[in-house]
């Protein structure tokens, strides 16, 4: 692709926070989105703000008793757009930004901190029952449901005996119909796990061998599509989900890149074959995947294997010194995202070109 | 030609660039009003009916297994009202013959039932633990009526723990309600009749009632169950009154005398246990105090009071109850390791070296922060004891294990080496004589955690004497070879370094002041 085909990567807002920022998500169908961080005296905040006209305003500030490591508005419907956030105690609580005061939902969900939540079946997405996940230092990955109180719906953790490996991230994927859920965890080390919640099983497990920052499915709402897996020192793992081999598991793709860990990976919502990458050295990748010529082949024993595609580098830009820890693209204007980064700074991104890439 | 070429290039590229992005944020504007337009109506209009939601996943697939247990005659009266229209075809299509018979098997099959009712106990357990933490939560508040609300949905949700019947016995023993008690304790009894703390709590709760004689049958009952004879594990209360009714022989009441005042002893003993685990320390001493009036001869009251002394810091009183201890009991392992705490703590590092010859179990606290590093939770290391055995003997393995907040210790050397090696971490300091400075690397294996740095140094610089130059120059140096010690320099306050360049002094003043050592303050970051 020629230089003047490829998308552009322009920071079109910048603004410096007062605060340590762990993740940034827009608010659906709107113009604005929530920052969720912890302020130096140990407090939680959450700060919604606006884009107006190339700048950012600041609609709300909302302080809360212990600092927020992730959010999610995955599983809330259109109109109340309830953010669901995961803090440093292991406290999962769903906010209504309008009435901050108290949650909607509270639940001492974990013993350790929530390092990751994911929000499935609202938003008008897909069928079934809105359902949260988190997973946590503490080793479980637990699955909620609002309607029941202080249980979690399922909860996944070691057999007994087994160490406690942290949980990393979490992503719910493969909810193509109001039974099937699949949800996807990564551990610091290396594990990637698969586990079915229509089954309650698990479906699939391998090791990247190096600890896993973040796993997204392409899409949440389909048939299990690609799944990318990235990693620490800069590799990450984009597997082909549709033909599961009995012993080999997913065809998988390697790339390295950034030289760093990758701390994010977030797919663009309107076309789910464009992925962006977040580093630790503070720079983007945006990739987009190409399928092969034959997505399954047949393998040594006639048993169908799949076959992994290629991913292609399409624009690269820094925008920082410290870590992109998070990324949003917006779900209602394509090529519009959020991200924050450690340097306390939060960017409003543009990216062009992306309807004829 | 070919720069030309590509200077146009390059100017057609940001032109269509800059074009891109102007178009970009046109349309961001446009976008942007209309989205709040959007955003406003979502917010202000009207909640449109949610279209019903499927059922929280897991509750139905329990709900159907039980139904399918209790109500086998109605399940097939749903079935028959749920019967297919043979004409319906499309329904017939989507039919699942094999669902339908695994359905009919399920229903008939006991093996089945029997997994469902596990299953409803095992989820019913889950809430029933959240339950019982809660209404711990709620004891150690004070708050007894809302913790006995606890313990009773708790109970609703798994009726056989004996666990929640004893605790809101213990609920309902401190709101003075000790009938109420005595059967809730009579309750975990049936359920579980190896349940010792049902029997303990009854015996209060019956004690209290003045119903002294049944709380002796109730514990002679759980003795002889038991078969056990440790005085620990049975508590005989009597009361004074109890003993002037007693009508036996002389002899056998002098018997009974010494049984009673050793139960007594026991009693206090426990009591004194409670205080301690609740931080009351003082208390505590009290109790010990008085059963060892009661009991001259039970060791373990002195060594508990000299615990009690330690965390008090009044570390003669702890010396001397240790050594009354051992006095009754020379191979009472605890004493020994309080009374070197004790020495220890008044800095007689050299007395504190006398231990038992053979294997020593020192059990001490350590402070979380520790206890939280260590992921592996034994781990041994290889200690080389001290030069003034002579031969240098060798160690045998060294196993920390961690039990609650204690990391027990135990040590086994070979032939009765003076130098003992104690290790004791309590919340004040860390003492590390002995210890080869080359296990360090073992001991610490992934990192060096900055509290335990800092203990280490803080402890070389209260004690510090003459003669430890040396050894804390080993030590300081085998300290930096640990994984992640830059990092943990990194963290240290100013006033850590302090102490740091305190302790540099010394070593320099004592003439250990070599080519290497200022290479080694270099790396503490001096």
């Amino acid at each position: 692709m020629s230089a003047l085909e490829k998308p552009q990567i322009i920071a079109h807002i910048q603004k410096s926070l007062s605060y340590t920022v762990f993740d940034s998500r827009w608010i659906p169908c709107s113009a604005k989105f929530v920052c969720m961080g912890n302020f130096a005296r140990g407090s939680g905040v959450l700060q919604i703000y606006e884009v107006q006209r190339g700048e950012l305003q600041l609609v709300r500030e909302i302080e809360q008793a212990k600092p927020i490591k992730c959010g999610t508005f995955g599983a809330a419907s259109l109109q109340q757009r309830h953010l669901a956030t995961g803090d440093f105690d292991g406290g999962l609580n769903v906010w209504n930004l309008e009435v901050p005061e108290s949650p909607v939902y509270s639940v001492k969900a974990h013993k350790e901190i929530i390092n990751s939540i994911d929000g499935v079946g609202g938003l008008g997405i897909g069928d079934g029952a809105p359902e949260i996940v988190t997973g946590s230092r503490d080793g479980t990955v637990k699955v909620w449901d609002s309607r029941q109180k202080d249980r979690p719906v399922v909860n996944m953790e070691p057999v007994e005996g087994e160490t406690k490996r942290d949980c990393w991230t979490v992503a719910f994927g493969h909810a193509f119909n109001a039974q099937d859920r699949c949800v996807c965890a990564g551990y610091d080390n290396g594990d990637v796990k698969l586990f079915d919640l229509r089954n309650m099983s698990l479906r699939w497990e391998t090791n990247i061998k190096n600890g896993v920052c973040s796993v997204e499915f392409d899409r949440k709402d389909i048939n299990m599509n690609k799944l990318v897996a990235t990693s620490l020192e800069g590799k990450f793992h984009v597997f082909d989900m549709r033909t599961q081999h009995p012993t080999q598991g997913f065809a998988s793709v390697s790339e390295k890149a950034h030289k760093s860990t990758i701390w994010q990976v977030r797919h663009l919502p309107q076309n789910r074959d464009i992925f962006m990458t977040a580093g630790g050295a503070g720079n983007l990748h945006l990739w987009k995947y190409e399928y092969p010529a034959q997505r399954t082949k047949k393998g040594a024993d006639d048993v169908d294997m799949g076959v992994a595609g290629s991913v292609n580098l399409l624009q690269n830009v820094t925008l920082s010194t410290q870590p992109i820890s998070s990324l949003d693209w917006s779900p209602d204007k394509q090529g519009l995202c959020v991200c924050s980064s450690f340097d306390q700074s939060v960017r409003v991104l543009i990216v062009t070109k992306l309807n004829t890439v | 030609v070919m720069s030309g070429n590509k200077a146009v290039e390059l100017q057609t590229q940001m032109r269509q660039n800059a074009e891109d992005l102007q178009n970009f944020m046109k349309e961001l504007n446009n976008w942007e009003e209309e989205i709040k337009k959007k955003d406003q109506q979502l917010r202000a209009g009207n909640i449109s009916e949610p279209p019903t939601l499927p059922p929280v996943r897991n509750n139905d697939y329990k709900k159907t297994k039980t139904s399918v247990k209790r109500q086998t005659n109605g399940l097939k009266e749903q079935k028959e009202t749920q019967r297919i229209k043979s004409y319906d075809y499309q329904a017939w299509d989507k039919f699942d013959v094999d669902k339908s018979l695994e359905a009919m098997d399920a229903e008939e099959s006991p093996v089945h039932s029997n997994e469902s009712d596990s299953e409803g106990l095992q989820v019913d357990r889950d809430l029933a633990l959240t339950e019982k933490q809660k209404g711990n939560e709620c004891f150690r508040d004070g708050r007894y009526d809302s913790a006995i609300e606890c313990y009773t949905r708790g109970m609703d949700s798994d009726p056989y723990s004996p666990v929640l019947p004893t605790n809101r016995a213990a609920c309902f023993f401190r709101l003075n309600k000790f009938a109420v008690a005595e059967s809730d304790c009579n309750l975990a009894i049936a359920l579980d009749g190896k349940y010792v703390k049902a029997y303990i709590r009854r015996a209060e709760a019956r004690t209290a009632l003045n119903k002294h004689q049944d709380a002796l049958e109730g514990l002679t009952l759980y003795q002889e169950i038991m078969e056990v004879n440790e005085v620990t594990l049975v508590i005989e209360y009597l009361s004074s009154s109890e003993k002037s009714e007693s009508d036996a022989e002389p002899l056998q009441q002098l018997q009974e005398q010494e049984q009673q005042r050793k139960q007594e002893a026991v009693v206090q003993k426990d009591r004194g246990n409670a205080y301690f685990k609740e931080g009351k320390y003082e208390a505590a001493v009290e109790c010990y105090s008085r059963g060892m009036e009661a009991d001259g001869t039970n060791a373990l009251l002195p060594a508990n009071r000299a615990m009690a002394y330690l965390k008090l810091h009044r570390f003669s009183d702890a010396e001397q109850d240790c050594s009354t201890a051992l006095a009754l009991d020379a191979s009472y392992a605890k004493a020994f390791a309080r009374r070197a705490t004790a020495r220890a703590a008044r800095g007689r590092t050299r007395e504190a070296k006398e231990g038992p010859p053979s294997i020593a179990s020192v059990a001490f606290t350590a402070s979380p922060s520790f206890l939280r590093s260590s992921h592996a939770f034994v781990f041994v290391c290889r200690l080389r004891a001290g030069s003034e055995a002579g031969a240098g003997k060798q160690t045998e393995s060294i196993t920390f294990r961690k039990n609650d907040n204690q990391l027990i210790l135990r040590c086994q050397y070979f032939l009765p080496s003076t130098t003992i090696l104690f290790l004791c971490f309590s919340s004040q300091r860390l003492t590390l004589q002995q210890i080869s400075p080359d296990a360090y690397l073992k001991i610490f294996q992934n990192s060096l955690e900055p509290d335990v740095l800092n203990h280490i140094l803080k402890t070389f610089h209260s004690f510090f004497q003459r003669e430890d130059a040396s050894l804390l120059l080993a030590v300081l140096r085998s300290l930096a070879s640990v994984r992640r010690f830059d990092m943990t320099v990194m963290f240290m306050s100013s006033a850590e370094k302090k102490l740091l360049q305190e302790l540099f002094d010394w070593i320099h003043s004592a003439g250990l002041g070599d080519a290497s050592v200022p290479g080694l303050q270099k790396k503490y970051g001096l």
